[in-house]
């Protein structure tokens, strides 16, 4: 499939094609992904100090680039071009090539989520190939999920915070099998010196840090948002949800069996996925929760679409809702959803 | 098999330079310097060896370009160079001198810091309510990096340091740092605290990989890890 015929998709679907900066600030792909990506960026100064990046992602930006047009409206963009990352493996290329299509300005979540599935399909359709899989999850569910879990407070920000990097969340689970995260000796301590530190300045900042946020996460840990037994029946619960697949008209009911199962009052209704058929011609639709491990910004429906080479599956395409992302990057929250498409497959 | 000069690197001054000459006493070899000043120096009774003084942190890459054969530099210095380097020289001792650790440091008023996770959270708290990275001042930006993806934190800053690392944080310059120390008072003094140790580091014996062709290369390191 040519990536002519691709555009011509987009294009007659509405999306508006764009033309992206080579290159972007790399404290804004910093504070996306957080300053281990700095490894993956080839990066420079200017000769004012600034330093810059070759785009390492080019969904980052068109989000730039919209925030840039200083519009709250819907905006439908696609685009296509080269992204440029360091690689962990030698053989692999710095180049990557990517086309994607975004709704910037999406606040008629059910109708936009459907756009952005209906395109991966014509797409699918187009290609060469005959059979695929899409599957779908809410990264909302997932966070109804841990809200309802006995852990502290802290702990559960950590576990949705975490949920895309697989390792690292494997390592917390293993964390929470522990009976408690303090040691009381050192708690004993440093109690002592709190309480002394109490009737000082709580304005005083120390490296970095005001007396008043640090006593506050202190007693938090301490007093109020204590973790001091092992959590294990949690842990056994998430690894559960994690496992959950099915036909997507399935979905509600599994779900909901699921949550009922492990005495939480919550209610999934069929309007958190935007399609609801089990099959649409030569695509099976499934509700598979462990998807799309390693994007940070997805904050409800997201997806891939899945095909068969040479008996082994691949991503043809893949995407989600970021209603937050803008947000981070600039100081307006404006709700999003995008597909890209994995074009070493084309 | 060739027969050229072997090539030793070892550090110019400093305390880790008579340590290593006391390991080269230990093995009956003498350094033969022609003024106190000089970096090129020969070993009695062995015309075809060369020492060549030099920076401890220039160590590793030089024996990586083949520059030298054998060298003498901190296993810190090793860990923390590029994998380029690292996959071109082997070690072939520990010693045990040159002891250090490579530790990661935060205020000792930061109370409610006591491990990586808890570090984790403050990171975010930086970036909730100062809407930037946390700041974290190094020498060592790869073994860093390194140990903040392994305790899964991502939101915060490297900022490279030159020297009088635990001074950047009073400065304002970083809010934290990792920091080589062996006794733990400079950072006391400093009013740090450590919450988690990255790597302990002393005095090792490496070697090119390339070298091993040159005769008598192999008989060197045999030698000079025989005792410390």
């Amino acid at each position: 499939m040519k990536l002519k015929n691709i555009s011509n998709i987009l294009k007659s679907s509405g999306f508006k094609n764009i033309e992206l900066d080579s290159i972007i600030e790399s404290n804004q792909v910093l504070k996306r992904s957080g300053g281990n990506f700095r490894q993956y960026l080839f990066s420079f100064y200017d000769q004012h100090y600034k330093e810059w990046a070759l785009n390492p992602d080019l969904s980052l930006a068109s989000v730039k680039k919209y925030i840039e047009s200083k519009t709250n409206k819907k905006t439908k963009w696609s685009y296509s071009g080269e992204a440029y990352r360091k690689q962990d493996k030698s053989n692999k290329s710095p180049i990557v090539k990517q086309t994607g299509f975004e709704i910037f300005g999406s606040y008629n979540k059910a109708k936009d989520d459907n756009e952005i599935i209906q395109t991966s399909l014509k797409i699918f359709k187009k290609s060469n190939f005959k059979n695929g899989e899409l599957n779908m999850s809410n990264m909302e569910i997932f966070h109804v999920l841990v809200d309802k879990l006995s852990l502290p407070l802290r702990w559960k920000e950590k576990i949705k915070r975490h949920f895309s990097r697989k390792e690292y969340f494997e390592e917390l689970l293993k964390k929470l099998s522990d009976d408690k995260d303090i040691n009381p000796k050192i708690v004993k301590a440093d109690k002592k010196l709190a309480e002394r530190l109490r009737k000082s300045n709580l304005e005083k900042i120390y490296s970095g840090r005001s007396l008043k946020d640090i006593l506050d996460r202190f007693d938090l840990k301490n007093y109020k948002d204590v973790r001091d037994q092992s959590n294990k029946r949690d842990i056994k619960i998430i690894r559960e949800y994690l496992k959950i697949s099915c036909p997507i008209e399935k979905a509600p009911e599994v779900l909901c069996n699921f949550f009922y199962k492990h005495n939480m009052n919550v209610f999934i209704s069929p309007n958190y996925f935007p399609i609801q058929k089990n099959n649409i011609k030569n695509v099976k639709v499934l509700f598979t929760s462990n998807i799309n491990r390693t994007v940070e910004y997805y904050t409800g429906m997201n997806f891939n679409l899945m095909v068969d080479i040479k008996k082994k599956k691949n991503t043809l395409l893949s995407g989600g809702r970021f209603d937050k992302l803008i947000g981070n990057l600039a100081s307006k929250n404006i709700p999003a959803v995008g597909a890209a498409l994995n074009s070493d497959i084309l | 098999m060739r027969k050229e000069t072997i090539n030793i690197l070892i550090q110019s001054k400093g305390r880790m330079a008579s340590d290593v000459e006391k390991v080269f006493k230990k093995n009956k070899l003498k350094i033969v310097k022609q003024n106190e000043r000089s970096l090129v120096g020969s070993v009695k009774g062995h015309p075809n060896v060369k020492i060549l003084f030099m920076n401890t942190s220039e160590i590793c890459e030089a024996l990586a370009k083949n520059v030298g054969d054998i060298g003498i530099s901190g296993k810190d210095l090793w860990k923390e160079s590029e994998p380029s380097i690292q996959s071109k020289i082997s070690l072939a001792k520990e010693y045990s001198f040159g002891e250090s650790s490579l530790i990661v440091a935060v205020d000792r008023f930061w109370l409610d810091c006591v491990n990586s996770g808890d570090l984790e959270d403050i990171s975010y708290e930086f970036y909730q309510k100062k809407k930037r990275l946390m700041r974290v001042a190094t020498k060592f930006k790869n073994l860093t990096r390194e140990w903040f993806a392994s305790k899964g934190i991502t939101q915060y800053e490297v900022i490279t340091s030159k020297g009088a690392t635990e001074g950047t944080i009073a400065a304002g310059i970083s809010d934290m740092c990792t920091d080589l120390t062996s006794s733990g008072e400079t950072l006391r003094q400093n009013n740090l605290k450590i919450i988690d140790t990255i790597l302990k580091s002393s005095a090792c014996l490496f070697y090119s990989k390339k070298s091993l062709k040159k005769k008598g290369v192999k008989r060197f390191i045999k030698l000079l890890s025989s005792k410390d």
